[in-house]
């Protein structure tokens, strides 16, 4: 399968310098894919997991609901503070010790938020966590883009977005039924049981980045192929306007997502009366349309040479979907099959979005092909 | 990732428990300013 170099104003290689290249025939693209889809699932399930037991938590610490949904924000505050200089990192020395060592941050984070004998130490794990999922993630990325051409970047980060929905499904529709209503230490061991695997499975995929350049210039390697080597980073990556656009477009995007995700399970049950597990599921589909859709929307943004137009209508979709759904909620009939036949479109939406955003980058800035995954996504050299 | 991150981080308080009252409306007009923010990227 070979795409014309340009097509779609991508570059035919993003991600990868010459010098990176090697090792990109030797691991076929459904382990690259499983290693990132892994990744990102147990980033999606140690996040997600307390989304529905912000109630439980709060009372059980002494604080309100709203207070120990902060431990959604304090779970990402590391992550932007960490994607620059994680990305530097891995384009030193390649994405295996990151990763791995998201892993098991992620891992402790999960097993020690099962423990936490009160609020202060509930958002110390969150943000221990926050840096397992930051680490996780860019190493995820850079892996990604060392191993799929621009042109497939679509599919590949459809698939890799695709986690976070199984990650989302995880939490909400399997540990927290079988964990019960309250009982969200337990339901947090559950998390550290599917980071486990989800490890064992991204691990076993072998799909690591090599590095970037050597971690120190050797004299045996000539001058000419460390040319190309990223240099610097870090605010430059905001010189490129559209790079700033596409920052602000990913933080509404996900702020519109996730806000969704936290807002529907504690209100969906009273806004339409529905039961607590009817809305917790429904407030997964959002996401869990994603497994497939994502993967799809994202080969087709590939053939069509387009990311714009996917990155908009998705939000003309969810906007729509969101106005609708109050509508919908109170219409007669059978609410429950309207509302989650909206939140299906919704989440058809979210999935033209998720994979788009990161697969603009190329376009955008075509110098990436040589500093692939850092701090907004792709930094420029 | 950046801005995966930023923007749940600065919404988190507001969405994150029972009480709040943003709601269904923030959302939409969320998604309404995003529409209008990927009308300014500059790429197909």
């Amino acid at each position: 399968m070979s795409e014309p170099a340009g097509r779609a104003g991508l570059p035919a290689a993003a991600g990868t310098s010459g010098a990176a290249s090697p090792g990109r025939a030797e691991i076929g693209q459904p382990r690259v894919w499983l290693a990132a889809a892994a990744s990102y699932a147990a980033i999606g399930t140690v996040f997600q997991v307390l989304s529905p037991y912000t109630a439980a938590a709060g009372r059980a610490l002494g604080v309100s609901a709203t207070a120990a949904g902060l431990g959604m924000t304090a779970f990402l505050l590391p992550v932007p503070l960490l994607a620059v200089p994680a990305g530097a990192f891995c384009d030193r020395h390649g994405s295996r010790l990151l990763t791995r060592g998201g892993f098991a941050i992620l891992l402790a984070s999960a097993i020690l938020l099962a423990a936490v004998p009160g609020f202060g130490w509930l958002l110390a794990a969150r943000a221990v966590g926050g840096v397992g999922a930051g680490l996780v993630m860019v190493g995820a990325l850079k892996m990604l883009a060392a191993r799929v051409p621009a042109p497939r970047l679509g599919a590949a980060l459809g698939v890799f977005v695709a986690g976070l929905p199984i990650g989302t499904v995880v939490a909400f529709d399997i540990i927290a039924p079988v964990a019960g209503g309250q009982a969200w230490r337990t339901a947090s061991l559950g998390a550290a049981a599917a980071v486990a695997v989800a490890f064992t499975a991204a691990a076993s995929a072998g799909a690591d980045a090599p590095p970037a350049r050597p971690a120190r210039p050797s004299p045996s390697v000539p001058a000419p192929a460390q040319a190309g080597v990223p240099v610097g980073g870090g605010p430059r990556v905001l010189a490129s306007a559209d790079l700033r656009w596409l920052l602000a477009l990913t933080g509404v995007g996900y702020a519109t997502i996730i806000a969704f995700t936290t807002w529907a399970p504690a209100h969906v049950a009273r806004y339409a009366g529905l039961t607590r597990q009817t809305s917790l599921v429904i407030a997964s589909v959002l996401l869990a349309v994603d497994i497939p859709a994502a993967p799809a929307w994202g080969r087709l943004s590939d053939r069509l040479g387009r990311r714009k137009p996917f990155l908009v209508l998705a939000f003309v979709i969810y906007a729509a979907g969101a106005a609708a759904l109050p509508l919908v909620a109170h219409a007669p009939g059978p609410r429950t099959l309207w509302l989650a036949a909206t939140v299906v479109i919704m989440g058809t939406g979210c999935a033209m979005f998720l994979p788009a955003t990161p697969a603009v980058v190329p376009a955008l800035v075509p110098s990436a092909g040589s500093a692939p995954a850092t701090g907004c996504w792709w930094r420029p050299r | 990732m950046t801005g995966m991150a930023v923007g749940p981080l600065a919404l988190g308080p507001v969405f994150g428990g029972p009480g709040t009252v943003a709601g269904l409306e923030a959302v939409a007009a969320l998604a309404v300013l995003g529409a209008v923010l990927g009308t300014r990227i500059g790429a197909r």
